[in-house]
């Protein structure tokens, strides 16, 4: 190929500059760790190679592939990297571990690689195929210069699709899951479906660029494609910022620029450039894990899309004077807590039958039975290991009982994991919050919110203006629950800066915007103090007022006392017994119960 | 707390302790103390910090600030290992021992960090106590039951001798016949070798009958000490949770 | 039959190989969570150590022997040390610690080619002849090589469950909250058991530095072998680690009866996709919960 030397390293940069890009999907927004960046770069290029050759391999053989076009190529490396893709990740998404991914990715790639370089037959062994030059609509690209538009062109591309997927509600979803999964699970959303998309569309990518090199250099070998490349685009990607599209394109160019620099140190053999490449960003790989885990240019300095200012100094201040209304109420008896009249007479919305669990031989809760009415407030409390997370876990499908259902609007949950429990309409509040550290409060709050058509990544691209509707109405959603628990000035403000009594409230905020009517509560006040415990009390009475069946485990009597209608006492697993406050407390058997005898 | 009392060779002095979990303090300027031969409880609900208290005491958490002495030593600086060899025991509440480990196995890095020459003698003295684990001396301990896990813990943390024992929650989970044994095995440690206690309990009334004073923890916070008798005295002790 | 015997042999040669990687590779990853992928670079290392003693200082090969073990240690120790160790104690995630792992992996095969040359290093010297065990043929380098891995997995096994310190590994390994209460100093522990396992895959890279070369990137396949015999056989004890490996060497010897050769990668592929989908605790699950 002629063409300028520059216009080579430019364009072997764009490469570079694509294939970080694409990890950045994955490695960045989802926080899963792929080994097989160079594997789908060249099995895209080796799909374009054996699609699109002609005449004679290098051996002499005849070539086996059909001999399309280029353009024929490139879809066909799209469709193959994005299969591979899936067939990849799909069996690590179940676990919510990484390492399964490094270890499938990992393997992925010495599969590729020993096919190129011992499938003589297909792939041309070492000798390597040769491969027609890009061209399309009769148009054909013979010189770097000429090539170099058309790689820029696909470098901003890749750059454009990563950023506008990192910006959309699916790429909320993906910062969401590296975040927390099991909060994400918990919220209604399904996780591997996502994960999975992520890297095949990560593979797809690269298995794209792949072809596009390969036709630009018109030649495959197996030696392009190895682990070190692999690691140089992991290092870009670290080294300018996990989940920063932006800090990828720079840190590929800086990266990428090394090795033609070090092969005009006049001083180094043109043999050691590419080692002393590697061990420059190898070692500044090492040193960026260990200053600067968060990459040179942090997800945080260029974050997704805020929510205007005027906006915020906009929010009405009624919130905070409901809440004050309500923690004055405090002193009032404690039986007139709820709006609805008698909780009995309406039907309970959550019916608990007979439910039992042992863990090896403890059994852990026997034959549980209760029900949940709409405006209702119920406590569940008793000594340390009296079982109730247990039935928590159980009532959402955290664990599968040995007996006994729950049912939710009469239908049985039987069988459902804790996405499909959140979606039914029954959310849990964690003990320890589970907020997403990374996450601005208000995308903490929006991702709660149920039915985004933007979390389709389809839709993103097919139906923008739909999913932008959308999104505006889900930030707006998200908002007026920030509002709701007071907190909306902190919107814009990342999650793990909050104090943690304000991470709280954006969880509180978060499990309203899923919608549920039953809300569990693990602990709502625990490690707050006074002033943000009297508030999420406040909070909790005006949710159960507005008509949402509230379940707490609270160990903070205090707390308990001034918010449950009704009570459940637990000891060894089973429900001792059932009553207002005044009569548990005052119970001489019970009290023995819970402080021993 | 009575700042008069000089409680330097004691056995243990905690003075202006907090701890954090990231943003989440969980203990705010605590200060107490554990005399010679003295079992001390600290009462709290779940989530209170007594477990962080524990752990901030025996320098297993990093983000924490005051000051810790024991018999003497300031020992807020000093590793968890040392700790251990200087005669300081803890025992968590969760799962505190080695499961896919035999009985006496387990008993044996009990004394991992100060390994005695006489070791066999202490552990056939632990039979004793504990009947019960010389007959499952090796069988694993996560095939035991979890009274006889407990009791493998209390040897485990009984067979470096130490002067100071840390216990969370060591009745947690257990019906109630064995978890007063438990008790009883702790009171009579106390008496027969004279060990300090600082002891986590839930069991209140159980607790209390062991200890001669108490702390109510709520919040990270110390809200109240007394001592056992005054809170023995007590109806119930809902305010204070 | 013949051909089945030659098989098996060939079989056990190479699973005992990947058996004592996937050992080593265990020990470290099971004990203290790290993804060790830099264990590639120690395993060159190990490799260049024979060639320095036995080739450039002209030494006899069981002082090679001793350098590949002892300088494999010595880079497993020194990476515990002076790069997790920190990162573990500021609480990097294990994302960070992985990637700070390949960064060393990248750089310290790229530093050994700067040192040593692009050129693969022999180290001649071993008596080998062929045996004629029956119908079955195989080298006396690759008994010994068998032997060696097989003896070595033995006694780290001893090591580890009737020793005092090997107990201590368990520990720390299953328990770490209590491994602490107990007095069991947990760094320390973690800096061992990156001892031992960098001195078995430094073993490995003799027995193939002797047997074939040495080159900067020679540890990058038998890590991943190691890192599949792993997920293949188990991550709760070494056994099935151990397990996994000959497992691995019997799917790729017997996949030459129906695969061209070299191409057994893609049947582990299969197998080991269908294990993390069915089983992914591995083929041998570990007992109460270890």
């Amino acid at each position: 190929m002629g063409g300028s030397y520059i216009a080579d390293l430019a364009n072997q940069i764009t490469f570079l500059v694509a294939l970080a890009v694409s990890l950045n999907l994955l490695l960045g927004f989802a926080g899963q760790m792929s080994m097989a960046t160079a594997a789908f770069y060249g099995l895209g290029a080796y799909t374009c190679a054996i699609m699109t050759a002609q005449g004679m391999t290098l051996t002499g053989a005849a070539v086996i592939g059909p001999g399309w076009p280029f353009l024929g190529g490139l879809a066909s490396a799209i469709v193959v990297s994005f299969v591979g893709g899936l067939v990849v990740a799909a069996p690590a998404a179940r676990r919510v571990r990484g390492d399964y991914l490094i270890l499938l990715t990992l393997a992925f790639h010495f599969l590729v690689v020993t096919i190129a370089s011992s499938w003589v037959g297909l792939t041309g062994g070492p000798n390597g195929i040769v491969v027609p030059p890009i061209g399309f609509f009769g148009y054909e690209i013979n010189t770097t210069d000429q090539a170099f538009w058309f790689l820029l062109a696909w470098a901003a591309f890749v750059s454009l699709v990563c950023w506008w997927i990192g910006r959309s509600p699916f790429g909320r979803l993906l910062r969401g899951i590296r975040e927390d999964e099991i909060a994400i699970q918990a919220l209604g959303k399904r996780t591997i479906a996502p994960k999975s998309l992520a890297f095949a569309m990560t593979a797809a990518m690269a298995g794209a660029t792949g072809a596009i090199s390969a036709a630009y250099m018109q030649f495959v070998a197996p030696t392009t494609y190895s682990l070190d490349l692999a690691i140089l685009v992991a290092a870009c990607v670290a080294l300018g910022g996990p989940g920063n599209i932006l800090g990828s394109v720079v840190a590929a160019i800086v990266i990428g620029a090394l090795r033609p620099i070090l092969e005009n140190v006049p001083s180094l053999s043109s043999d050691s450039a590419v080692p002393w490449q590697t061990v420059i960003y190898g070692s500044i790989l090492v040193a960026g894990m260990v200053f600067r885990p968060r990459g040179l240019l942090p997800e945080g300095l260029i974050a997704m899309r805020r929510f205007p200012r005027e906006a915020i100094s906009a929010v009405p201040r009624v919130v905070q004077a409901t809440l004050l209304k309500t923690v004055g109420e405090r002193d009032q008896p404690a039986l007139a807590k709820s709006s609805v009249p008698n909780p009995m007479i309406a039907s309970p919305i959550v019916r608990v039958r007979n439910l039992s669990k042992s863990f090896g031989g403890l059994q852990a809760v026997k034959d549980v039975s209760f029900d949940l009415h709409p405006g209702e407030i119920v406590a569940l409390i008793g000594p340390n290991g009296a079982g109730k997370s247990t039935i928590f876990n159980l009532m959402t499908g955290a664990i599968r009982p040995d007996q006994g259902e729950v049912t939710l609007h009469g239908q049985s949950l039987a069988g459902a994991d804790p996405c499909a429990v959140a979606r039914s309409g029954m959310a849990r509040y964690f003990q320890h919050v589970r907020i997403l550290p990374g996450l601005s409060a208000l995308n903490n709050v929006a991702i709660g919110v149920p039915r985004q058509a933007g979390e389709n990544l389809a839709m993103t691209f097919l139906a923008p203006m739909r999913v932008a509707r959308g999104e505006a109405e889900v930030r707006a959603e998200a908002l007026r629950q920030l509002e709701n628990v007071g907190i909306a000035p902190h919107a814009n403000r990342t999650a793990q800066d909050l104090a943690f009594g304000q991470q709280k409230l954006v969880a509180f905020a978060r499990l309203l915007a899923t919608g549920a009517q039953v809300l569990l509560l693990d602990e709502p006040t625990s490690g707050v103090d006074p002033q943000a415990a009297d508030q999420i009390i406040a909070l909790v009475r005006t949710l159960a007022q507005s008509g949402k069946s509230i379940c707490i485990v609270e160990h903070s009597l205090h707390v308990v006392s001034e918010l449950a209608d009704r009570i459940l006492f637990m000891n060894a697993g089973a429900i001792m017994a059932e009553g207002t406050v005044e009569a548990i407390t005052t119970r001489p058997d019970l009290v023995d119960l819970y402080f021993g005898t | 707390m009575d700042l008069a009392k000089d409680h330097s060779g004691t056995p243990l002095t905690v003075s202006g302790l907090s701890a954090r979990y990231g943003k989440r303090v969980v203990l705010t300027d605590v200060n107490l103390h554990v005399d010679e031969g003295e079992i001390v409880t600290v009462l709290g609900h779940n989530g209170a910090g007594k477990t962080s208290l524990l752990q901030s005491i025996m320098g297993m958490m990093r983000d924490r600030s005051g000051v810790v002495r024991s018999f003497g030593h300031d020992i807020s600086r000093r590793s968890y290992y040392r700790n251990v060899a200087a005669g300081i025991s803890m025992t968590p509440a969760e799962s505190p021992v080695f499961r896919p480990l035999s009985v006496v196995t387990n008993l044996r890095l009990g004394a991992y960090s100060t390994s005695p020459p006489d070791l066999d003698d202490r552990l056939n003295e632990i039979f004793k106590i504990f009947p019960r684990l010389r007959e499952r001396r090796d069988q694993l301990a996560g095939t035991l039951s979890g009274g006889e896990q407990r009791m493998l813990a209390i040897g485990m943390a009984i067979v470096n001798r130490p002067r100071l024992m840390l216990l969370d929650e060591p009745s947690i989970g257990l019906a109630p016949a064995t978890a007063a044994m438990i008790m009883t095995e702790i009171a009579r440690l106390c008496s027969t070798t004279g060990v300090s206690i600082l002891l986590v309990d839930q069991n209140v009334r159980s607790a209390l009958r062991l200890s001669s004073r108490v702390y109510y923890l709520r919040m990270g916070k110390i809200i109240l000490e007394e001592s056992a008798k005054a809170a023995r005295a007590r109806d119930h002790y809902w305010d204070l949770f | 039959m013949n051909q089945l015997l030659q098989l098996i042999a060939f079989g056990i040669v190479q699973g005992a190989t990947y058996a004592l990687l996937a050992a080593s590779f265990w020990l470290i990853y099971a004990t203290t969570r790290t993804f060790h992928l830099a264990h590639s670079v120690t395993y060159a290392v190990a490799g260049y150590a024979a060639f320095v003693i036995s080739v450039q200082l002209g030494l006899s090969l069981w002082l090679g022997a001793f350098a590949s073990v002892i300088s494999a240690a010595a880079v497993g120790c020194a990476i515990d040390a002076i790069l997790y160790r920190p990162m573990r104690a500021r609480g990097a995630s294990v994302l960070s610690i992985f990637l700070a792992s390949l960064g060393v992996a990248a750089a310290g095969a790229a530093a050994l080619q700067l040192i040593f040359g692009p050129l693969v290093k022999q180290v001649p010297g071993f008596p080998n002849a062929t045996l004629y065990l029956g119908s079955v043929t195989v080298t006396r380098l690759q008994v010994l090589t068998a032997f060696c891995a097989a003896a070595t997995i033995f006694l780290v096994f001893l090591f580890i469950t009737r020793t005092r310190t090997g107990n201590a590994i368990t520990a720390v390994r299953t328990n770490p909250t209590m491994a602490m209460a107990v007095g069991i100093p947990v760094e320390r522990i973690s800096v061992l058991v990156f001892g031992i396992g960098s001195a078995m895959a430094g073993l490995a890279a003799f027995f193939e530095t002797i047997s074939f070369v040495a080159y900067p990137t020679m540890g990058l396949q038998p890590v991943m072998f190691g890192v599949i015999g792993v997920f293949l056989g188990g991550i709760g004890s070494i056994r099935g680690a151990a397990l996994g490996g000959f497992v691995l060497g019997f799917l790729l010897v017997f996949s030459g009866l129906f695969l061209s050769q070299n191409l057994g990668v893609i049947l582990v592929f299969a197998v080991l996709l269908v294990v993390v989908v069915f089983r992914p605790e591995g083929l041998l699950r570990s007992p109460s919960g270890a």
